[in-house]
């Protein structure tokens, strides 16, 4: 495949491209959304993509199963259809695929389902079984980071209480970052140190954190915020 | 229950440092003790019998602050005293000693009157230490910081002072997600983890799906780093 990896929808609701394109950009897919079959049959021409996700239920009288047929006769095998629809009647499913389609994904759409379809026609299959060896980095590591949510359950006026569900060491700094701070201390995001974590099941942790570097004007709007939501 | 009248043992070889620490306890009404070796701050203990400690981890004399705590920690009759280190070492590795080896919590230098004020009050059950139970929970983002030690096609190896629990998702960002055209942080399976010295542990982390084009950019990647592929 010469051209680099996109995937074309065709839906004249702009609501689901939305969500498509949030869920695709994770994997560093782009989404191109296109309103019409003939708005599509351009974008595929211009920027052909390596994957094409089709709603049946078009506005304007136009009828699905024929924008299968027709891309399919235009783009042969080459281009993977996958119809996008709430219709949930076999003869439905059935008569889709006849028209050209290679699978069917019913709305509203499951995230897991559409990550297995992807993986099927998008991403590189592997094989499991087989391990393959590890390339070493250049000597000490390169830098990198991971990032996970954590459910936070309480506070004091050093910092939270939250569960994770790894197990972190005491003493590690790392960064906790919310639209929630914004509003309580006017900045998004802090730099923590994991003071204590405790298993409470199995993989499943609680942890302490003590916000580092507050300014004196945060630690003042803390405490208030804490007073405010104290519990009776 | 106030830490007014209550009593702190305070050990560090700095007499400077030890007056700025005895005047904010003393302040809030607390009984000082101060020494400056390991010896004679055992001796005081177990004389004085404070409430709480605070130490130095960096000691001039036989005993360094670790074997004091251990010692202290160790000892049935002075369990119950809780340990708060003060010290000039913000490193991961010695705050991790330091709480191994029997110490409650943790003060880095330079020192913050406020943050010890804090701890005092938390260690010593003060009434005026805030707690507040959140109402429901709220999501928030941790960033760990680690290191990228070995990659192959499918995925990584991360070293870092967390444990992943295996078959959780996370994300990881470094500069082999920005290759592969990822500005933040790339989703991936995590496998299975074991501790591993220096760092912590050792986690095995997956790609949750890779494009052609991202594979190749991932190869290009790890041949840019001129290792021999082993099996770890």
């Amino acid at each position: 495949m010469a051209h680099p990896t996109r995937v074309l929808l065709i839906d004249d609701d702009p609501s689901l491209a939305i969500t498509l394109r949030a869920f695709l950009a994770r994997f560093g897919v782009p989404l191109l959304a296109s309103h019409t079959p003939e708005e599509a049959a351009a974008v595929i021409r211009s920027a052909p993509p390596a994957l094409c996700l089709v709603d049946l239920n078009l506005e304007r009288n136009i009828d699905g199963y024929t924008v299968l047929k027709g891309l399919r006769k235009k783009f042969g095998t080459g281009l993977p259809l996958l119809v996008i629809s709430g219709d949930k009647r076999p003869e439905s499913v059935g008569r889709a695929l006849e028209s050209g389609a290679d699978d069917y994904l019913f709305k509203p759409v499951d995230p897991l389902e559409l990550k297995r379809k992807l993986n099927k026609y998008l991403f590189v299959a592997r094989e499991p079984e087989d391990p393959l060896p590890y390339h070493k980095t250049p000597p000490g590591g390169l830098r990198a980071a991971i990032e996970f949510e954590i459910c936070v359950n309480g506070a004091n006026e050093l910092g939270l209480l939250a569960s994770s569900k790894h197990y972190v060491s005491p003493g590690t700094p790392v960064f906790l970052s919310s639209p929630f701070w914004e509003k309580i201390l006017a900045q998004k995001e802090f730099l923590a140190t994991v003071s204590e974590c405790k298993a409470t099941s199995h993989y499943s942790y609680q942890l302490t954190f003590v916000i580092e570097n507050l300014t004196s004007d945060q630690q003042t709007m803390w405490r208030r915020w804490l007073h405010e939501h104290k519990k009776k | 229950m106030s830490i007014k009248g209550m009593s702190a043992l305070l050990l560090d070889d700095d007499a400077g440092l030890r007056g700025l620490v005895s005047r904010v306890l003393e302040n809030a009404g607390m009984q000082i003790f101060e020494a400056d070796n390991a010896a004679s701050a055992l001796e005081l203990i177990r004389q004085k019998r404070p409430h709480i400690v605070i130490a130095d981890l960096n000691l001039r004399g036989k005993q360094s602050g670790y074997e004091f705590i251990a010692n202290v920690a160790s000892d049935p009759d002075l369990l119950d005293i809780p340990i708060l280190v003060l010290s000039g070492s913000r490193d991961n590795a010695s705050l991790r000693r330091a709480l191994g080896a029997g110490a409650a919590d943790f003060l880095t230098k330079p020192f913050d009157a406020g943050l010890l004020l804090q701890k005092t009050r938390k260690h010593l059950h003060d009434s005026d230490f805030i707690e507040v139970e959140l109402e429901g929970s709220w999501l928030i983002t941790m960033q760990i910081p680690c290191s990228l030690a070995a990659a192959n096609q499918e995925g990584v190896i991360l070293e870092c002072s967390a444990r992943l629990s295996p078959e959780q998702k996370v994300r990881f960002a470094s500069e082999v997600c920005e290759a592969l055209g990822i500005r933040r942080a790339f989703p991936m399976a995590v496998l299975g983890s074991v501790p591993c010295d220096p760092i912590g542990f050792r986690n095995e982390l997956r790609f949750r799906g890779l494009t052609r084009e991202q594979l190749a950019a991932l190869e290009e990647v790890i041949a840019r780093w001129h290792t021999q592929p082993e099996f770890s």
